[in-house]
């Protein structure tokens, strides 16, 4: 296993720092009081503070060099020997998911005040973009665990809240509580990883973690590990708990494009990259991780091949995406984790955007099966899309195409996989894995030309006129679409470089990875199977139409099946919500009418009742019972003084 | 002598039975007023004099006059007895009663308080000169204090006694209550039956 | 056996007081009450009497003195009541007038 030193500097203590996750809650404060008295302001304060954060971010990275920035704001508690503080580190790790963080997101929220500008809940929105941003940016820069929990559930509750934003469709309002339970249950395990760790070592901070841990036991490792990825497992959309995602689209599309592309979803590959030291002592935990990884993007993209809503097709491919980081995850190449997170911001975020300026263009229709023939009305639009498909597809030398292949690579030749099994002769896992990467690259350059093919090219199948957005909206697109393109290309290597020289390094030597000649030969499959793809997809869909049609109609179980996404909600919903449902009827019934109200409540008051019923019965007004009692009375208490003693006088 | 503080005992307790016994009360009364001769013939055979005389002159010779005086006034109402015990009630309470006096009388003759043989000491002398003394100089206090409170129960009892002597509003003299009672009476008896009828 | 002076007065005193408590329970008609009343005092009196002859002191006798000239005034005082009751009630028996109750 090759090692890179790890240098861990002193932190300097840099105050700008409290800035970039502050700014965006004084915004969300800011946007919500004054655009209540103006719509139209809203959105272009929340853009003003969201891009001051991005300065700020901007002025930190460019003065980092090697060091890093930490910053207090308080004390938060202590008990006993344990002690949180609400403070930041600004390391590469956190400096570039930040960049990422602040300069997607203000160039998402310059696209929300084009996408939303009918909407007359506008200064709610853009506050509660806002607010995610400060969570993010707390999950993001907290230098322990607690306060990465807190922003945890902070962009959880934000992705509630922007989901179900149009609440007053009950679906919308649905799909945001789904997202929040589903999370929920990742967050069980998270806590329960979090309480491990204070258990073995007292303390949640990240740098006292690096070095307490290496005093930990494996099979606690493995443990912690464990638990802390099923939050992972939650947060970022992988088996079992993707179901959520493909619900979540629908909230607003700048929401989806933020949340459930470039920044929350992502959260669970930082949480896992930013504990490498802990993860790298647990090989099996990182087997289960690539696993998971590539049977969710597997599954994931074999449903998105045959969706129509174009939303959802781009939220399938942002759960298989996901799928590939957690398998360069779990190969323990964190750097190229975190390589594909950026890349993909980039270009998801281009493509949630171009599909919304398509759906605000046809009159909110989200059917591909409606578009069509849009490339000559909304060029801008259509060229963003464009080399956004290319580079998620692989195309050569876009970022994706990079990202991705450095992921294959790191699964195939599983030099960090030490717990790689045979599975069938020479066969290993990570061979295993590997195939269906490629496989799922090969249905992701698919399905991605379909949804643009279908969108782009032909004739117009819709009933609205389209045209093209305005350059608020096509602006951010272009922005976005540079990067996609040129990203990879230009600074690929040297952020991977940021990355493993100082984090806490991969486990992969990069370096010796490129010498190798068997590198180069899976880098012309990879090629290969992407350009396969795409010339396949185009042939389907621009030349040969019948064609999908027709292969539908011969395997119709296998359509059936995947269009019904392989029937996991239909599971989910009888194996844990019937049942679920049942028990809390009975509960409902027996516990809370019976018990509570019936036994406890009126109860209580009936027995209250029924003393004072007893008790009243001994006033009733007439002397005689009085001069009885109270000798009674007297008689007992000279009875039990004289004779028995028993009363103390 | 002891057969005279037995014979007087037995008399005693046998008027007591009387007065808690008899059906109308100014034979209780009577009763009472000869319990409390014999009680001055027990003082007297104790050798308190004093006392005996003041037993007879202020207890017998007044208050109790006074009972004989409200007996008088109030007529054929003093008889009204209402609803009695029942006799179960009565006996439960006569042994209840037979059991406090078990108690009362079982420390006699135990135990030595002062470490006194019976009868050790000297009788005091219980004549009026004695007992004055003593009133006057040792118990100066109380016998002034006793004073003031008997000024106050005298204005207290003329106070109570007394109808209202301001000009009866309408409504407020006797015959006017005297009606109103009735009704509060009727009225109260017609809700029992009600009530009786309804349970 | 001698006789003890001191013993039969306080058994005697025992009775009558006992006496006096079932009286006052039994009884319905309150001038009973107030007689019976009277006869506990006198109970208490005789005890007291009997105690300062076998302890030699004159503190007995004033106490007596003292009891008597309560129970005096609180008789009056009663007495009064009576009537004062009598008067709105128009009846002595203790079970007319119940009308504070519960």
């Amino acid at each position: 296993m090759f090692s890179l030193a790890h240098t861990n500097p002193t932190p300097t203590v840099n105050q700008l720092l409290l800035l970039v996750p502050l700014l965006p809650l004084l915004g969300s404060a800011v946007v919500y009081l004054l655009g209540s008295k103006a719509h139209a302001l809203a959105g272009w304060l929340a853009v003003l503070f969201s891009a001051a954060s991005f300065a700020v971010v901007l002025q930190l990275f460019l003065g980092l060099g090697d060091g890093v920035y930490a910053a207090e704001l308080w004390k938060w508690f202590a008990v006993g020997d344990f002690s949180v503080s609400l403070a930041f580190r600004f390391d590469h790790l956190a400096a570039v998911m930040c960049l990422v963080v602040t300069g997607v997101g203000s160039l998402i929220h310059l696209y929300a005040i084009g996408y939303m500008h009918e909407d007359s809940n506008r200064p709610r929105f853009f506050s509660y973009l806002n607010l995610f941003l400060f969570s993010m940016l707390l999950l993001v820069l907290g230098d322990n665990l607690l306060l990465m929990f807190v922003g945890w559930e902070g962009v959880g509750l934000c992705s509630y809240l922007l989901i179900g934003f149009w609440f007053k469709e009950m679906p919308n309002a649905q799909a945001g509580q789904k997202a929040f339970v589903v999370n929920r249950i990742g967050d069980a395990g998270f806590l329960l990883g979090m309480f491990c760790i204070i258990l073995l070592s007292g303390t949640v901070n990240f740098e006292e973690l690096r070095s307490a841990s290496a005093g930990w036991s494996t099979y606690w490792k493995e443990i912690i590990a464990g638990l802390l990825f099923i939050g992972a497992i939650g947060k970022s959309a992988q088996i079992p708990l993707f179901v959520w995602l493909p619900d979540a689209m629908a909230g607003p599309t700048p929401v989806s494009a933020l949340i459930h592309a470039a920044t929350m979803v992502t959260a669970g590959v930082y949480m896992i990259a930013r504990l490498s030291f802990l993860y790298e002592g647990a090989p099996m935990v990182l087997m289960i991780i690539t696993v998971v990884g590539t049977v969710t993007a597997f599954v994931a993209a074999t449903i998105a091949i045959v969706q129509n809503d174009i939303k959802k097709v781009l939220a399938y491919s942002t759960v298989s995406q996901l799928g590939y980081m957690f398998m360069a995850l779990g190969a323990g190449a964190f750097s190229n984790g975190i390589y594909h997170v950026v890349t993909h911001a980039f270009f998801k975020a281009c493509l949630f955007m171009g599909a919304g300026s398509v759906i605000m263009a046809c009159h909110h229709e989200q059917d591909m099966r409606h578009y069509g023939g849009l490339w000559k009305k909304m060029p801008f639009t259509f060229v963003t899309y464009l080399v956004a498909t290319l580079a998620i597809a692989g195309f050569p030398f876009l970022s994706g195409f990079f990202s991705k292949d450095q992921i294959l690579w790191t699964v195939f030749s599983n030099q960090g996989m030490p717990a790689n099994i045979h599975v069938w002769g020479a066969v290993r896992l990570s061979h295993v894995c590997w195939g269906l990467g490629l496989v799922t690259a090969l249905m992701t350059a698919f399905y991605m030309t379909r949804s643009l093919a279908m969108t782009f090219f032909g004739s117009y199948r819709g009933h609205a006129h389209p045209h093209e957005s305005p350059w608020v909206v096509t602006l951010p697109l272009v922005l976005l679409a540079i990067p996609s393109a040129a990203f990879g290309y230009l600074y690929g290597e040297s952020l991977l470089h940021y990355l493993g020289a100082w984090t806490r390094p991969d486990m992969l030597d990069h370096d010796a990875l490129h010498a190798n000649p068997l590198y180069h030969s899976l880098e012309l499959i990879s090629i290969g199977v992407a350009l396969g793809g795409i010339a396949l997809s185009l042939l389907f869909y621009t030349q040969l139409t019948g064609m999908p049609a027709r292969i539908s109609a011969r395997l119709p179980n296998i359509h059936r099946f995947l269009e019904h996404k392989w029937w996991v909600d239909e599971l989910y919903d009888a194996l844990i919500i019937r049942p679920l449902r049942k028990v809390s009827d009975v509960l409902f019934a027996v516990v809370d009418r019976l018990l509570i109200d019936d036994a406890l409540v009126n109860g209580s008051a009936l027995f209250v009742e029924a003393n004072g019923e007893v008790a009243r019965k001994m006033q009733t007004g007439q002397i005689r019972l009085y001069s009885t009692l109270m000798f009674l009375g007297v008689f007992f208490m000279i009875v039990f003084y004289l004779l028995l003693r028993l009363v103390p006088l | 002598m002891f057969v005279a503080m037995v014979i007087a005992g037995i008399l005693t307790v046998i008027c007591a039975a009387g007065v808690i016994a008899s059906s109308r009360p100014i034979h209780s009364a009577l009763f009472l007023i000869v319990t409390l001769f014999l009680v001055a013939v027990h003082f007297a055979l104790l050798g308190a004099h004093f006392v005996a005389a003041i037993q007879i002159l202020v207890y017998a010779g007044a208050i109790m006059v006074l009972v004989v005086f409200v007996i008088m006034l109030l007529g054929a109402e003093a008889n009204a007895e209402g609803g009695k015990l029942g006799s179960w009630g009565q006996l439960a309470l006569a042994i209840v009663t037979g059991g406090f006096v078990a108690v009362l009388t079982s420390g006699i003759g135990k135990g030595s308080a002062t470490g006194l043989a019976k009868g050790a000491l000297a009788p005091p002398d219980g004549s009026a000169e004695a007992v004055s003394l003593a009133l006057f100089t040792n118990f100066a206090l109380p016998f002034n204090v006793t004073g003031m409170l008997l000024l106050a129960s005298l204005i207290g009892s003329v106070l109570l006694a007394s109808e209202a002597r301001r000009a009866l509003a309408p409504g407020r003299g006797l015959k006017a209550m005297q009606d109103r009672y009735q009704r509060m009476r009727e009225e109260e008896l017609e809700k029992e039956e009600q009530s009786v009828g309804d349970g | 056996m001698e006789f003890d002076i001191t013993s039969f007065y306080l058994t005697l005193s025992a009775i009558l007081f006992c006496m006096g408590i079932l009286g006052v329970m039994i009884r319905r008609n309150t001038l009973v009450i107030l007689m019976c009343i009277e006869l506990m005092l006198n109970a208490v009196n005789l005890a007291l009497v009997g105690l300062a002859q076998h302890f030699g002191t004159l503190d007995g006798h004033v106490y007596v003195f003292f009891i008597m000239t309560v129970a005096a005034a609180e008789a009056a005082v009663g007495l009064a009541i009576i009537i004062s009751v009598f008067r709105n009630y128009f009846s002595v028996a203790t079970g007319d007038v119940a009308t504070l109750r519960g």
